[in-house]
């Protein structure tokens, strides 16, 4: 890495975390730098840290130890108002799409501006209409325009999944976390999922990290592969240089799990 | 995309459906009548605030509280634990038959199921404070009117409950055992009662625990207990000492609330997990919206074969060493839970004899009592409609009116507290404890208990009825509305929601009151059902509605206006029911 801290979204240190009291050791010192507009894919096994590691990056979850800068930040030192205004330039994309299913389609993407807004809202009107224009000119984007006004619950899991990218765009984010924004759904929408998340990050020059099972979805988008196994970082490198057989031993043998 | 531009219209709304406009419509009615109903039984701030110094007086005069007359206190709950059992034990005794007949698969036929569904129907619809205040005129004042009111207006609710249980049966025992040519009697006790014990049992605690508070209620009109007391001093104005009795009343109904839940968990054992104990408060409010919802013919089916799986998986739960061992002796080993259930069946026989023992309650008293009843009852026939019908019709407008105004204030003070009380949906785990613990405590004191302080502070009229109900929706919908929104999975869209910088209150509005609204409207629904039932007796302790007639119609012994009330009493009731049913589908 050749970059200068400032030209860095992500600078992780040494970030370990624990849960219920140590019992479990999910992060064991996780160091990772990632550059700006970096489409970085993480991939590992079932429990070796990806989840932890992208929540920690937003403070979904506090690590137990190391250092971090995500843009810039320190969001360990960060009071409560602070870190609402930074998660509004991190978006994330869960594996479960985690949309309000009562809410339509459009609430749900102008729901990624809370941050931005004060007080409560409750339906549409309770949005100003130029943000209403704007929620519907991304759900245009991601090629559901025409089903705005559905409700979210009523929508199928590819078009769940578009709805939760048309959020994750919606708050103007400067890095996209994305959290297996496709195992839950079949091949063909998987690919047509990561093909959208990755072209329209890439057109508003986002940095995107994601976790990812699919080797062949990553070897062609990611511009970098990062493997996990227990909580540690044991494999990295550009994916220019990689083949399927390559990433494939992150998932191979020494594992027990894997057999 | 240009062109979309184009066409796209200036200000972005919803589009305009059908069921968007009736909601709205509905929710405009609500809106309205509302307004009326606060109109109409003068729940207006000025009102309430100007009256405020009257509160903080009475509180002055109730405090310190006294309990110089400790004695007789001692003696009045016990006079009042007797009669819950009294009362509860002869609801039993009838309510079995009423139920063998009014269950569809084991009735003797359309005559008795007919009459039994509507004897259930009708003691379920007329309040039991109804009945005491008939009896307590019929055979004097004393607990034998609390128990017989107790008794027959038990018959309602167990008798429902039991007719359900016994329709989910698994029928192929019982034809087994009519093969084998036993009579219907032994066919009863020796194929359907087996397989509806447990739940029995159960409920039977869970209504000792609702006829604590009713007798409580009941003793207030004069059929003794501590309500008796409690009238006493209240009407000699020593409020000290009301306020000595509504703590003891406050402290009792807690503890037998926990005793009966504790008793409860005792019979299930294991068989139960504690969080799906069937006779929790949002068990009961569950299965009547479900049962309501699902009055088809498909549904006994669905439930039987729901509970033969059930069966199974007890089977399969049950530990090796409390199976029945193949080999051996055949009977069922002793184990420290069929132990424990022989020690509480033998102490509740000889607590329940106990009881009508020293109450003086025997078959001879039960006779007299009848005697004097019968021609009570025949008096009041035929129902006189005719003489003050637009002032019955006026009072039970304003019944309606208490109910409804009392539902609205209700849920606007119940939601902030049930999400409050939710773990999922709270805003710091010390919050979620304050909030349920403040239902807890308003569950303590019955709703007429209160109408009866705040007649006091507020002087007669709908305006302490209102209030009454509305402080009492804090333990009823405060809890549904909490254990409702625990049981709806909001982790997920509640961390996307987390993740996107939103604050604790815009994460409640736009995420959570959305995702559990219908549960909300159900909420209201029954609460609206529960209030129309309570207020119709709120009059009763001159706190505004039908039951001021009512009193007054058997005070001056006009015995035949008194059925034309009762009878709109329980048409009102059932109408309810069934509106706030048909709400329900339209709504939700
Ligand atoms: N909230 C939690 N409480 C306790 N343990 C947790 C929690 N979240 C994760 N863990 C544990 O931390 C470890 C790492 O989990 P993580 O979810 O990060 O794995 P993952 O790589 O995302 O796996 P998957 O591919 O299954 O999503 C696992 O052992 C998991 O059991
Ligand atoms: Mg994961």
């Amino acid at each position: 890495m050749t970059n200068s801290s400032s030209d860095l979204a992500v600078s992780l240190r040494g970030i370990t975390k624990e849960f219920n009291d140590g019992e479990v050791l999910a992060l064991r010192g996780i160091d990772l730098d990632v550059p700006r507009g970096q489409k970085l894919v993480l991939m590992g096994l079932s429990g070796s840290g990806k989840s932890t590691t992208l929540r920690v990056l937003n403070r979904l979850h506090d690590p137990t130890s190391g250092e971090m800068t995500v843009l810039g930040e320190d969001p360990m030192a960060m009071s409560a108002r602070q870190l609402r205004r930074f998660r509004q330039r991190v978006a994330f994309v869960f594996q479960h799409f985690n949309l309000v299913g009562r809410l339509t389609a459009l609430e749900n993407v102008m729901a990624g501006a809370l941050g931005t807004l004060r007080g409560p809202r409750y339906g549409v009107m309770t949005y100003p209409n130029a943000m209403r224009h704007e929620a519907l000119a991304q759900l245009e984007r991601v090629g559901l325009g025409d089903q705005a006004f559905q409700k979210a619950g009523t929508l199928s899991g590819g078009q769940q999944q578009r709805v939760g990218i048309a959020r994750a765009l919606f708050q103007k984010p400067e890095l996209v976390l994305a959290d297996e924004p496709v195992a839950s759904l079949d091949p063909e929408s998987s690919r047509q999922i990561m093909e959208l998340l990755l072209k329209v990050c890439e057109e508003d020059g986002l940095t995107v990290i994601c976790s990812l099972h699919q080797v062949e979805l990553a070897i062609e988008w990611a511009d970098r592969m990062v493997g996990l196994r227990h909580g540690e970082i044991v494999f990295d490198r550009d994916a220019s240089q990689i083949t399927i057989a390559d990433a494939s031993t992150i998932y191979a043998s020494t594992d027990p799990e894997a057999a | 995309m240009s062109v979309m531009e184009t066409v796209r219209p200036r200000v972005l709304r919803p589009p305009k459906d059908k069921k968007r406009r009736r909601l709205q419509l509905v929710g405009l009615a609500v809106i309205a009548l509302f307004g009326v109903a606060l109109w109409q039984t003068g729940f207006t701030p000025w009102n309430v605030w100007g009256r405020m110094d009257s509160v903080v007086n009475l509180i002055d005069r109730m405090m310190p509280p006294s309990f110089v007359d400790w004695q007789r206190y001692v003696v009045a709950v016990i006079e009042t634990l007797w009669m819950v059992l009294a009362g509860t034990a002869i609801a039993l005794v009838l309510a079995v038959p009423v139920s063998a007949l009014a269950a569809r698969n084991i009735t003797t036929g359309p005559v008795a199921y007919n009459i039994c569904r509507f004897i259930i129907t009708l003691t379920r619809a007329v309040p039991s404070l109804v009945f005491a205040l008939i009896f307590v005129r019929a055979i004097g004042v004393g607990p034998t009117a609390g128990v017989l009111a107790m008794g027959i207006s038990s018959i309602g609710m167990i008798g429902k409950f039991f007719a359900d249980r016994i329709e989910e049966i698994d029928m192929g025992i019982v034809e087994a055992s009519r093969a084998s040519g036993a009579t219907r009697i032994q066919t009863f006790f020796s194929a359907v009662l087996p397989q509806v014990m447990t739940n029995w049992i159960s409920l039977s605690l869970y209504r000792i625990d609702i006829n604590l508070r009713s007798a409580v209620i009941l003793g207030f009109v004069g059929a003794g207990g501590i309500g008796l007391e409690l009238q006493r001093v209240q009407g000699q104005m020593v409020y000290t000492r009301v306020m000595a009795i509504a703590i003891i009343i406050f402290v009792l109904v807690l503890l037998t609330e926990r005793l009966s839940a504790m008793a409860r968990a005792a019979v299930l054992g294991r068989e139960a997990p504690a969080k799906e104990n069937p006779f929790s408060l949002r068990a009961m409010y569950r299965g009547l919206t479900a049962r309501r919802a699902g009055r088809g013919g498909a549904a006994p089916l669905g439930a039987a074969q729901a509970g033969a799986r059930d069966a199974d998986l007890q089977r399969a739960r049950t530990p090796a060493w409390r199976r029945p061992k193949a080999e051996g002796r055949i009977s069922v080993g002793w184990d420290v839970f069929r132990l424990r259930r022989w020690i509480m069946g033998v102490s509740a026989v000889v607590l329940t004899v106990g009881s009508f023992v020293l109450l003086g309650f025997g078959p001879v008293q039960l006779i007299a009592a009848i005697q004097d009843i019968v021609p009570y009852v025949v008096s009041m026939f035929p129902p006189d409609f005719v003489t003050n019908f637009t002032r019955h019709l006026d009072l039970m407008l304003e019944t309606i009116w208490m109910a409804l105004a009392a539902t609205v204030l209700g849920l606007i003070i119940s939601l902030p507290i049930g999400i409050l009380g939710a773990k999922n949906a709270t805003f710091h785990p010390i919050a979620e404890k304050l909030a349920r613990f403040s239902t807890v405590v308003v569950r303590g004191m019955p709703e007429l208990i209160i109408a009866v302080l705040l007649v006091v502070a507020f002087g007669m009229g709908p305006l302490a009825g209102v209030l009454a109900l509305t402080i009492g929706s804090i333990g009823l919908a405060g809890k549904l509305i909490a254990d409702t929104i625990e049981d709806t999975d909001l982790s997920k869209q509640n961390e996307a929601m987390r993740a996107v910088g939103s604050s604790w209150l815009q994460r409640t509005v736009t995420s959570t009151i959305p995702t559990v609204m219908p549960g909300i409207v159900g909420v209201g629904l029954y609460m609206f059902d529960v209030f129309v039932r309570a207020a119709t007796v709120m009059g009763i302790v001159g706190a505004g509605g039908i039951g001021l007639a009512l009193d007054a119609s058997i005070r001056g012994r006009q015995m035949d206006q008194t059925l034309a009330l009762i009878i709109m009493i329980f048409i009102t009731v059932y109408a309810t029911e069934r509106f706030s049913g048909w709400l329900r589908r339209q709504i939700l």
